[in-house]
């Protein structure tokens, strides 16, 4: 198991070390100067540009830049904001918590919701049942974010007032924008566990159970639902970075703090070194959980480990 | 005396082969109610932006202010917004926007990532290598980030923003024709265009190509709802379509501030989203249980 971890590990190193380079890359492919861009919008004059591509090292050969960019990306150096001048890595990392905070709790909420429609879909297939736990979750699909959770606004802050409608803080602030993002997540695990679940209820080792005589429930929980979960953890990795993306618009439309918002706000006030960090940091954390999806996933099935070794 | 043949004529044995006809597929999307729904609702929707120039009962433009956030009614079908405007109108025309954004963006995703992927599965090697990571790499973005990213380089606007859906969207076209470049490329006939000296071009778009094309058709269509959905995100966060451009997403950004006052302002764009989207998604699944039920969720 640790030859597993340890591989897989180290073959996330290039792909960490492949996005820092095309962040770093982006900025430079395009035509033009990326100070004189940054200073567009507040019209800067000439000596402010000048200043600024000095600080930022804009006046050195390529590689060079790329090299120091690499060694103070590894120092945990990411620059500095053009705006409020404070290091970037600070920043963000004053923000992460609260997006983990919603990530998670959507995660939760789509698993929770995810699971239960997908078994409630396979138990009763081709039933009414079944086509309305599917329609519901092509509609979490196909119901936009920003959308969903004006609606809640309006339901539950303003007619109702039952919940706050923006802001931070506490399980209260959390519950809407955690249900937004989550129902938008849950329609891909329904129908995955669903599949899964049908998939693996016409297996032989089902057969043998029911020709043992166990009881339906014990054929189905100990039997069906373990084996059917099974890739629901992959989906959990990958809708991770759906959350992350999706967070950018939840946390605007519920006026929360955190990383999506500091990357919309910084892209709108083209602070680059604070979208480059912002977009570096989300891309690493992505693929940092990704891996312990992987490592997880070999906990749960022996025969990955196997294979791979 | 006849001619003893040098080669066998290869007999068909083996599996059935993957393709199914265009009866069968019309037939299963027939019978599909989920599809027909879809197909059916985004038909209207087609339509309706189509003509909206004649349907709109006025100018999505138009400001009238004493007209400003009056609700629903029989001259303002959506009710008005801030500056009069009809939102029917406007919803009209949204949709013309909405819908072209989807399809061009889905176009820029889908067409060099279909030849990355054909070019990838047919000569692998290093070629292979290359685009792959390349692919890994921008598949490590996640979610709709990577459109962000592309967004913040090339500035906001309508068109960035497609380019940016777009360019985001192309690793899934590599990966799904690559995949099926791999197993179609065994096949006899096109060992047997090699043989007859077909060049490399003439294989890949006239015997590969057509062999792969159903799984791009489901992908496609499936894609066009998360482009919309994508680029209407990127206008509500004002990245993209920029007022007084009727884009649903902008249109809902834009009404936000006045939700109390006149919800129907940001209910009406988003329920035309949500329609699009999800008509296109009833769609997409019947297509891809019609032409792979093997696929089927």
């Amino acid at each position: 198991m640790l030859r597993f971890i340890g591989k897989r590990l180290l073959a996330s190193i290039p792909v960490l070390w492949g996005v820092t380079t095309l962040v770093f890359l982006a900025i430079h492919l395009l035509p033009g100067d990326p100070a004189e861009l940054m200073l567009a919008e507040s019209g800067g004059s000439a000596e402010s540009i000048a200043y600024l591509r000095t600080q930022l090292g804009l006046d050195d050969p390529l590689y060079v830049q790329y090299g120091r960019f690499l060694l103070n990306t590894l120092r945990g150096d990411l620059g500095r904001s053009i705006f409020t001048n404070r290091p970037v890595l600070q920043t963000i990392l004053e923000q992460l918590p609260s997006t983990i905070e919603l990530a998670l709790a959507a995660m939760l909420m789509a698993v929770v919701l995810g699971t239960g429609l997908g078994i409630l879909a396979a138990l009763n297939h081709n039933s009414w049942l079944d086509n309305i736990c599917m329609a519901i979750a092509v509609a979490g699909v196909s119901v936009p974010i920003f959308w969903s959770g004006l609606l809640l606004i309006l339901l539950f802050s303003s007619t109702l007032h039952w919940l706050p409608a923006t802001g931070q803080g506490g399980l209260r602030h959390l519950l809407m924008p955690a249900a937004v993002l989550g129902f938008a997540s849950s329609g891909t695990i329904a129908r995955l566990v669903r599949s899964g679940l049908l998939e693996v209820l016409q297996k032989e080792y089902i057969t043998t159970a029911r020709a043992k005589g166990l009881s339906e429930r014990l054929i189905f929980y100990r039997h069906a639902l373990k084996n059917a979960l099974i890739p629901v953890i992959t989906v959990v990795g990958l809708q991770f970075g759906f959350l992350l993306g999706g967070a950018v618009v939840t946390e605007t439309v519920f006026s929360r703090q955190g990383i999506g918002r500091l990357i919309v706000d910084a892209i709108l006030w083209k602070d680059f070194p604070l979208v480059q960090g912002g977009v570096l940091l989300a891309a690493v954390t992505y693929t940092l959980v990704n891996l312990l999806v992987d490592i997880s996933y070999a906990f749960a099935d022996p025969r990955i480990r196997h294979d791979e070794l | 005396m006849t001619k003893k043949r040098r080669f066998p004529i290869p007999t068909r044995k083996g599996p059935p082969p993957r393709e199914i006809p265009p009866l069968v597929t019309r037939r299963r999307l027939r019978r599909n109610v989920g599809a027909l729904l879809g197909l059916f609702i985004l038909a209207t929707i087609v339509v309706a932006a189509a003509f909206a120039p004649l349907i709109a009962p006025h100018d999505p433009l138009a400001v009238a202010p004493e007209a400003q956030l009056k609700p629903p009614s029989a001259a303002h079908w959506a009710g008005t917004d801030l500056f009069g405007r009809d939102v029917f109108s406007r919803l009209l025309f949204g949709g013309r926007i909405s819908l072209l954004v989807g399809v061009v963006a889905v176009l820029i995703a889908s067409v060099p990532g279909t030849a990355l992927g054909l070019i990838a599965g047919y000569y692998r090697s290093w070629v292979d290598g290359l685009i792959m990571r390349l692919m890994d790499l921008m598949l490590s973005f996640p979610g709709i980030l990577l459109a962000l990213g592309i967004v913040a380089l090339l500035g906001p606007g309508l068109l960035n923003v497609m380019i940016a859906v777009g360019i985001a969207g192309i690793p899934s076209y590599t990966r799904l024709v690559r995949g099926s470049v791999l197993a179609v490329k065994r096949n006899l006939y096109v060992r047997a265009a090699r043989t007859i000296g077909c060049r490399d071009g003439r294989i890949l778009l006239r015997h590969i190509l057509p062999n792969v094309l159903a799984p791009i058709i489901v992908l496609t269509t499936l894609d066009i709802a998360w482009a919309i959905l994508n680029a209407s995100s990127l206008s509500f966060l004002g990245l993209g379509a920029q007022p007084p451009t009727p884009e649903w997403g902008a249109m809902l950004s834009e009404g936000r501030a006045y939700m109390h006052q006149a919800p129907w302002i940001t209910i009406a764009p988003g329920l035309a989203i949500m329609l699009t989207v999800l008509s296109v998604n009833l769609l997409g699944d019947g297509l891809r249980d019609a032409l792979d039920p093997r696929l089927r969720t």
